[in-house]
């Protein structure tokens, strides 16, 4: 098992937004979570990630507990993280910002003299995942001058440039275009194999083409977990949460 | 030529001497010396995004080494300068490594603080003088040669040091930690999830920008000849930051004309009326509302503060 979270409680004062969520997820596996907003999605995540430290419960990454370790440590380790609100680097251009994802696995940066941006390597590797991703046209631009959705795909192409064995994903086609969720969709399904995937997201299509497994999660609480196909027909998930996007349609 | 506006100010620098006039040899050495502390300052402030109020404390750190080493008779200014630059340093180390345990308002009110310890441990320097500060007989000597006693000769050793620090900090504003550091400042949670842990970084950009200031105190000792708390004080925490402020943050040499601004301008203000801090309050509030980014912004070609980094 490459992720593993066993018996997460998280209480924000009196309210508790995880309440024991158990998960797993397979090398190379897509695993979607959904459920309506304010579900504990997003702070579910946060307790994955290293930003949140869960009152209860632990997490075992590639068999190891890392429940105490540092977000920086965890991201060492192969676990990257797309935020719901897009996290980038806003007055560096694209491809320094990809630099910046780049060099943080390659040794310490305590390195004071040579030019960042003098590593043809470096900037190789930079430019082909910009490629991958559909952004080397813009490598020059300041990340502030962006469109929404060319940060979401910058903040991701950073996430690739890691090499991650992991990827946590909080919504990552949230407000965005048509066209732009269908790239993003796109590229995700052709990673798919490749890294694994914790993917949150409202868009039941791009959840129903890219995950092995789902997790539902209301109020906090897991209702549902299975393969696509299950989670489709399980009469509970459809009345909490499916439901109503099927006659919203 | 990629870079006119360095090399004109440098070498417009260098004509300072020719007019003859000690006053201003002497005035300008202290406006580079403080263009010196303004360039340390603003390397935490506008490319770390750490807003010091202590900065004085490793500037008065520096010019207290040189006073202290004097006592002792050592005067060579190759130990006493290195000296003084690795005092600032050695203090830095521990101010950093606690002041950056917290953040923003705490990190001023912190830094603020440190510097009061340090202000007030050097009030209490009775060999030094004590609150009056100490007189400095001769200034530092270079190999047994005294020649720095020369106010031309000292110009041009505290121009090419001003030249020194503005390349060095091009060098490091432009490398992989200067990118680090930057990146810290625009994005630290960002910055953690892409493996980096930022304290480190933060604390040696803490610990350089101090090593800097000490160099900048040294040579104002040996400038005005004497040491004294005043260096050490809040204000001129205060002054350089408003320095740094005024000619652009996040630019190099945003704050070179600053210093330059800012010290000029106290100059004339000061040779016309006697309240000249009620004129230059205003004043600053003007330039800040009309050139956001620093008097750097209103030079041509400049239409982006932060174009020294890329
Ligand atoms: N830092 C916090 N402090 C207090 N309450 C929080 C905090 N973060 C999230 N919450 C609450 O926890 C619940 C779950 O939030 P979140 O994980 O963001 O949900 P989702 O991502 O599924 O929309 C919400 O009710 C939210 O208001
Ligand atoms: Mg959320």
């Amino acid at each position: 098992m490459l992720l593993e979270a066993r018996g997460l409680v998280k209480h924000f004062g009196a309210m508790t937004a995880t309440s024991s969520v158990s998960l797993a997820v397979k090398s190379g596996e897509v695993h979607a979570v959904i459920g309506p907003n304010g579900a504990g999605k997003t702070t579910l995540l946060a307790q994955l990630s290293g930003e949140l430290t869960p009152d209860e419960g632990a997490v075992f990454f590639e068999g190891r507990a890392i429940t105490s370790l540092s977000v920086p440590r965890r991201a060492a380790l192969g676990i990257g993280r797309v935020y719901q609100l897009t996290s980038i680097f806003p007055d560096y251009t694209v491809i320094e910002n990809m630099l910046l994802a780049h060099y943080s696995t390659s040794g310490h940066s305590f390195r004071f003299l040579r030019g960042f941006g003098a590593d043809a390597g470096a900037r190789t590797h930079s430019l082909e995942v910009l490629d991958q991703v559909g952004l080397v046209e813009r490598a020059s631009v300041a990340a502030r001058a962006l469109s929404h959705g060319e940060q979401r795909q910058l903040e991701l192409a950073m996430m690739l440039a890691l090499r991650p064995k992991l990827l946590l994903l909080d919504e990552p086609t949230a407000g965005m275009g048509i066209e732009e969720t269908e790239r993003v969709v796109g590229l995700l399904s052709r990673l798919k194999g490749e890294v694994a995937m914790l993917l949150v997201e409202h868009d039941m299509d791009a959840v129903f083409e890219l995950a092995d497994r789902v997790t539902v999660l209301v109020y906090g609480r897991v209702i549902a977990e299975g393969g696509v196909d299950a989670i489709r027909r399980d009469p509970d998930v459809r009345r909490a949460y499916l439901g109503d996007e099927e006659s919203g349609e | 030529m990629k870079r006119p506006l360095p090399i004109l100010l440098f070498g417009l620098l260098l004509l300072v001497p020719l007019c003859g006039e000690v006053f201003y040899t002497r005035l300008f050495s202290r406006i580079m010396i403080h263009a010196i502390f303004a360039i340390s300052l603003d390397l935490m402030l506008g490319y770390g995004g750490m807003v010091s109020f202590g900065h004085a404390a490793f500037f008065g750190a520096g010019a207290y080494t040189v006073g202290i080493l004097s006592l002792h008779g050592v005067s060579s200014a190759l130990i006493v300068w290195p000296a003084a630059v690795g005092v600032a340093a050695l203090l830095a180390l521990p101010i950093g490594a606690l002041s950056l345990r917290t953040s923003g308002a705490y990190f001023i009110m912190i830094t603020l603080a440190f510097a009061q310890i340090v202000y007030y441990f050097a009030f209490g320097l009775e060999s030094c003088g004590g609150s009056d500060g100490m007189r400095l007989a001769t200034r530092n000597t270079v190999g047994g040669w005294a020649g720095l006693a020369g106010h031309t000769v000292y110009y041009h050793v505290v121009w090419g040091c001003l030249l020194a620090v503005f390349l060095g900090c091009r060098r490091l504003v432009g490398s992989r930690f200067g990118f680090v550091i930057g990146g810290i400042r625009q994005n630290e949670a960002r910055m953690g999830s892409l493996g980096y842990a930022p304290f480190g970084y933060k604390l040696t950009c803490f610990v350089i920008a101090a090593s800097i200031a000490g160099l900048a105190g040294a040579l104002i000792a040996n400038e005005a000849l004497y040491v004294s708390p005043s260096f050490l004080h809040w204000t001129q925490s205060g002054h350089v930051l408003v320095m740094v402020i005024l000619g652009g943050m996040g630019t190099l040499l945003g704050p070179i004309l600053g210093a330059m601004a800012l010290l000029l301008t106290e100059e004339v203000l000061s040779s016309f009326t006697e309240h000249w801090m009620i004129v230059l309050g205003p004043s600053l509030i003007v330039v800040v509302l009309y050139a956001r980014r620093g008097l750097i912004s209103l030079l041509p070609g400049r239409r982006e503060a932060r174009a020294d980094a890329s």
